[in-house]
């Protein structure tokens, strides 16, 4: 299945049926608006031919009621139906949003690393508006082609094979003229360049100050300004080749209307139903010319959702259904550990006491990072028993781990810590941030992208506090000192041992912090000597 | 970003600026138009022909001439049709290259300016302006410029032919269509404010949702995810009802439009049907026939075609209008205006500057000023440590010594100037990765360096064991935002741009961050080699830096506490 059809599927149960009420209402309102001329037509002839006395019996009365009909069913139905449609299409993106975050949120460690790429992220959103707009500007479109030329064509076989046979063979070539020229068109490949050209602006925008302090600010925008001449360029190619579509469309829709027209004039029919399907045929061959967009439409969309799925996969769905909870400060059991993801595991046989704090000092790349995330089953490598089960076996949130570059989220500093635990109120919130020294930080200061607004030392020890809110059983930090004068440290340090007293902690610093340890049960050297 | 200039909110203004921003394709535009009012001939032609050929049929084997010429005209009149179109859109094309060109490069000098922009836009927001917005713009001249010029004189040839073949149709076409621009106007404005305000609900709610993203793993050990899915899916929600709201009145232009011409249609219809059977005479009016009589009926929607057109130009005036505020958002973000340019890379022969904070003070509206009153001289060829709690305002000292950030009030100046930006080499607390080679990155320092010089700066930085590491080594790509790096190897990344940008004052924030006391003491031994006939300010918390400083200055609520020069003295 295409990523695209998969994303499809997601229109499953309501946004289908809405789709599908709205797609019958957009035939009917089509089958009016072409039934009004077409009848207008025939009512015309008719009465021209009754004025000259050649159509005995012929009454005005329910062909005009026809046309009122018509006219009164084309205005209602066109306004509903654009409503339908476009409240199907906005049910699906929020559909496929929650689907792209969902995805995020079971993707293993070095896609989710990925997915934090301001860049990456950036492009999996435009994509997702990308594959929505399939629905108006690709799917209804061609349906509404495919369904009219069979009809016009049924109705015109009533009057003239030949001009039917015509209608349907002109109208096929130029479905498939249009449909080749469009796929030209995809395969220059304009979503891949704009991407590139979006990659090239965020990254040099959000590096403006360093670019400033070394004063390459210049050059790094020529190289911006050239990724954008060559997206203004793959757009105006790409338009290039829809307009020749299109054109083959105009043609097409022309043509076909004049065999029409010459196969009732030469076939000798009758004139009123002659008017009538040359009309018709005329209305139905023009919804063609909207094939070449929707064609474009189609194999954008296509290429957006196969890098969503590149980006987010189905293989990433977690497969973990049941998961156990831990009870409040486990002793922790390291029977093996890697000293880095995927490397070899080194029996150790430690034990950490149940409630214990544990500080863990070692060099930079000594393994520290590598067992917290072990720890905290984001490694799912070692061997670790937490009140005798692995960690990935309980609830997430009972473990935490407080990385060394935590993301603080735009905002406010009570809607960071609510994250944690969304009961915590006023408070209590003021009262933890007092905890950490943050007491001069009012609950609602907005924190800015990336935390820009905070000093580094706050927004560490903003993540610590949210950390505690959480009210784990397993408290990990990663260089939770680092940044932070040793006295605010150690208030830090202090902060969560006495929240949090039950709760078993583990705290891993670079070998040469010193002034931390006041609080600490034990003081590993990492890595320990081997068993 | 409280202090951003609110654009002017007015909409003749925003109209004006509009209008300009399509100046540059209105040559194209023009031609096009020129262009679409021949295919419109072409169309009128088409059905002329048709109707002719068709009235064949009353008495067919007595007028096949006719109907052969009626099929000929047919024939001619499409392919005149088709090449007109298609010249339209080929002049579209080129006049929407023409506006989109150069605002896309106006807006990405507003984005990455020379000088301090304040505030900073997030470079997520400037690439929607820049990529997305600018193309909207464009996208509304394309799309409504031609039609807008071709639809009077469209319209006025299909009224011509439809008064010279009967005139009281064209009598109602007139009366018809004043009902459209009033109504159109209307419902424009009313779904202009609309498409505001879901615009800005928009921006706030793809802000949070990537915000998310970027914090998933937090949000993971938080066990915070299910809650916060059904919080996007509420998000979600809650936008498209906003956008629902724009769609619903924005649908009432083309419903009043789609009503006109429909009513047009039907009332023409009977009007001729009427007079066919005799039952309906208009004193004047001439003779109406089959062909004339089909003819009008025909033309009815020809006339509105063009108008139509215009119609959709409105809907699409509303879009462009409602992303002009946040394009003069960035256009005209004030900068703090330097006196002169940024300075270029200068060689180790430009002497260390002396500097001079004097009453510095630096706030922003609305908070207690960051810095008070600060007062110091920091010595020429002097590396100086600058020592405070988390949080007390460092590194927005070191951005005004950097010249990044102008005083409130006060002054900074090195070597008796105002700093510029570009005179110092700065490491700051976020380094910011382009996505290149490594060696481009590190090439940011000074754009002339040569490989040797770059795996120069490289070795010096302490990125030896990365560049061994990598793949390609310096030829590795590196991503944005610093992936495939850690904090720490991304510092050395940006102290190897300082060693090869070679500035003689260097502003440095917590350079050994994230660095282990081995790596440490090798960096700090090339740093400190590197400092020698330079002003160096560091920010740091590192015993080992604070241990090997000239000079310690010591930040405290605002001030520089003049007592701890006497530190200062000790440490040198």
């Amino acid at each position: 299945m295409t990523p695209l059809c998969r994303a499809l599927r997601l229109l499953a149960g309501r946004p289908l049926l809405v789709l599908a009420a709205g797609f019958a209402l957009v035939v009917l309102a089509e089958a009016s608006s072409l039934g009004l001329l077409a009848l207008s037509g025939w009512f015309i002839a008719s009465c021209y031919l009754a004025g000259a006395a050649l159509l005995p019996g012929f009454s005005y009365l329910a062909p005009s009621g026809g046309v009122r009909s018509f006219a009164l069913a084309r205005i209602v139905l066109r306004y509903v139906a654009s409503l339908i449609t476009h409240d199907a299409t906005l049910r699906w993106l929020a559909r496929l949003r929650v689907r792209l975050f969902r995805d995020a949120a079971d993707a293993g460690a070095e896609r989710l690393r990925r997915l934090g790429s301001a860049e990456i992220l950036d492009r999996a959103l435009a994509d997702s508006d990308t594959v929505d707009r399939v629905l108006l500007a690709a799917v209804v479109p061609a349906a509404l082609a495919a369904v009219a030329l069979p009809a016009a064509a049924a109705v015109t076989a009533t009057v003239s094979g030949t001009a039917a046979v015509v209608l349907v063979v002109i109208g096929l070539g130029t479905l498939v003229a249009t449909v080749a020229v469009g796929r030209h068109s995809a395969s220059l490949g304009l979503a891949a360049t704009r991407g590139r050209a979006q990659a090239a602006v965020v990254g040099a925008v959000d590096a403006w100050e360093e670019l400033a302090g070394l004063g390459a600010v210049e050059t790094v925008r020529s190289s911006a300004v050239e990724s954008l001449t060559g997206l203004t360029r793959a757009e105006e190619l790409t338009d290039r080749a829809t307009g020749r579509a299109a054109t083959i469309a105009d043609l097409g829709a022309g043509i076909a209307a004049l065999g029409v027209l010459a196969a009732c004039v030469a076939g000798g029919a009758p004139l009123a139903p002659s008017v009538l399907v040359v009309l018709l045929a005329a209305g139905a061959v023009e919804l063609l010319g909207a094939l070449p967009d929707a064609g474009v439409a189609w194999r954008t969309a296509a290429e957006a959702a196969a890098r969503l799925d590149d980006l987010t996969g189905p293989a990433l769905v977690s497969s973990v259904t049941e998961r156990l909870a831990l009870p409040a400060g486990p002793a922790i059991g390291i029977r093996t550990v890697p000293r880095a993801p995927g490397a070899e595991p080194i029996r150790l046989d430690l034990t950490l006491p149940a409630g214990s704090l544990t500080l863990v000092r070692g060099p930079s790349g000594s393994g520290k990072t590598t067992l917290l995330r072990v720890l905290a089953g984001e490694l799912a490598e070692g061997s670790i028993d937490l009140a005798g089960q692995p960690p990935a076996a309980y609830a997430p949130g009972r473990i935490v781990l407080v990385s060394h570059d935590d993301h603080v989220f735009t905002g406010s500093v009570l809607g960071n810590l609510r994250l944690a635990d969304p009961s915590l109120d006023d408070a209590a919130a003021e009262a933890l941030l007092a905890q950490f020294g943050l007491d001069s930080i009012p609950l609602t200061t907005r924190v800015g992208t990336g935390a820009r607004d905070l000093s580094g030392g706050e927004a560490r020890r903003l993540t610590l506090a949210r950390a505690v809110a959480a009210a784990p059983a397993v408290l990990l930090l990663d260089e939770p000192t680092e940044g932070l004068d040793p006295a605010t440290a150690d208030q830090a340090l202090r902060a969560c041992r006495r929240l949090l007293p039950d709760a078993t902690i583990v705290a891993v610093v670079h070998d040469r912090t010193s002034g931390t340890t006041t609080v600490a049960d034990l003081d590993l050297v990492w890595p320990p000597a081997r068993r | 970003m409280a202090t951003a200039t609110e654009p002017s909110d007015g909409r003749a203004d925003r109209l004006t600026w509009l209008a300009a921003a399509g100046e540059p394709g209105a040559r194209d535009f023009n031609r096009a138009a020129l262009a679409r009012v021949v295919a419109q001939a072409a169309a009128v032609a088409t059905w002329a022909f048709t109707a002719y050929a068709v009235a064949g049929l009353v008495h067919p084997p007595v007028l096949r001439g006719r109907m052969a010429l009626g099929l000929a005209g047919v024939a001619v009149a499409v392919v005149v049709r088709a090449t007109g179109l298609a010249a339209a859109r080929r002049a579209t094309r080129r006049g929407r290259r023409a506006v989109v060109e150069p605002l896309r490069r106006d807006l990405l000098a507003a984005a990455l300016p020379d000088h301090s922009p304040l505030p900073r836009q997030p470079g997520g927001r400037a690439a929607h302006t820049v990529l997305h917005l600018a193309d909207q713009v464009a996208a509304y001249h394309a799309h409504s410029r031609p039609g807008r010029l071709a639809a009077g004189p469209s319209a006025l040839l299909v009224l011509a032919v439809v008064a010279v073949v009967h005139w009281p149709v064209a009598l109602l076409l007139v009366l018809a269509t004043p009902l459209l621009p009033l109504n159109l106007r209307l419902a424009g404005m009313a779904t202009e404010d609309a498409s505001r305000r879901q615009l800005a609900l928009m921006r706030e709610l793809t802000a949070r949702l990537l915000d998310r993203f970027r914090g998933m793993r937090t949000l993971r050990t938080l066990g915070a995810t299910e809650r916060e899915e059904r919080r996007v899916a509420a998000e979600a929600d809650r936008l498209n009802r906003a956008t629902a709201a724009v769609l619903r009145r924005a649908f009432v232009t083309a419903g009043v439009l789609d009503a006109v011409v429909t009513c047009a249609v039907a009332v023409c219809a009977t009007y001729v049907g009427l007079t066919l059977l005799g039952y309906v005479h208009v004193g004047v009016a001439p003779h109406l026939g089959l062909s004339r009589g089909l003819l009008v009926l025909v033309l009815c929607p020809v006339y509105f075609a063009p108008l139509r057109d215009h119609a959709a130009g409105y809907h699409e005036r509303d879009e462009a209008l409602a992303a002009v505020p946040a394009i003069l958002d960035l256009l005209d973000r004030p900068a703090v205006e330097h006196t002169a340019a940024p300075a270029a890379p200068t060689g180790p022969g430009t002497t260390a500057p002396a500097i001079v904070l004097d009453a510095l003070t630096i706030g922003f509206p609305g908070h207690a000023p960051v810095l008070d009153g600060v007062q110091a001289v920091i010595p020429a060829g002097t590396v100086t440590a600058l020592a405070a709690p988390s949080g007390t305002g460092k590194t927005t000292l070191l951005r005004c010594l950097a010249g990044l950030l102008a005083p409130t009030a006060g002054s900074v100046l090195v070597d008796g100037a105002a700093p510029q930006p570009g005179s110092a080499g700065w490491i700051g607390q976020r380094t910011v990765l382009l996505p290149s080679t490594l060696a481009a990155n590190i090439a940011l320092g000074d754009p002339r360096a040569g490989c040797d010089r770059i795996a120069e700066a490289a070795h010096r930085a302490g990125l030896d064991d990365v560049t061994t590491r990598l793949p390609d080594g310096l030829d590795t790509l590196v991503g944005e935002g610093g992936w495939g790096l850690s904090a720490g190897q991304a510092r050395r990344v940006a102290l190897a741009r300082a060693l090869l940008r070679d500035a003689p004052l260097w502003v440095l924030d917590e350079p050994t961050a994230h660095l282990d006391a081995e790596t440490e003491r090798r960096l700090l031994d090339s740093l400190l080699a590197s400092c020698a006939g330079r002003t160096v300010v560091v920010a740091t918390h590192s015993p080992a830096v604070l241990a090997r400083v000239d000079r310690v200055l010591r930040l405290e609520h605002g001030r520089l506490h003049d007592d701890l020069a006497a530190t200062a003295v000790e440490a040198t």
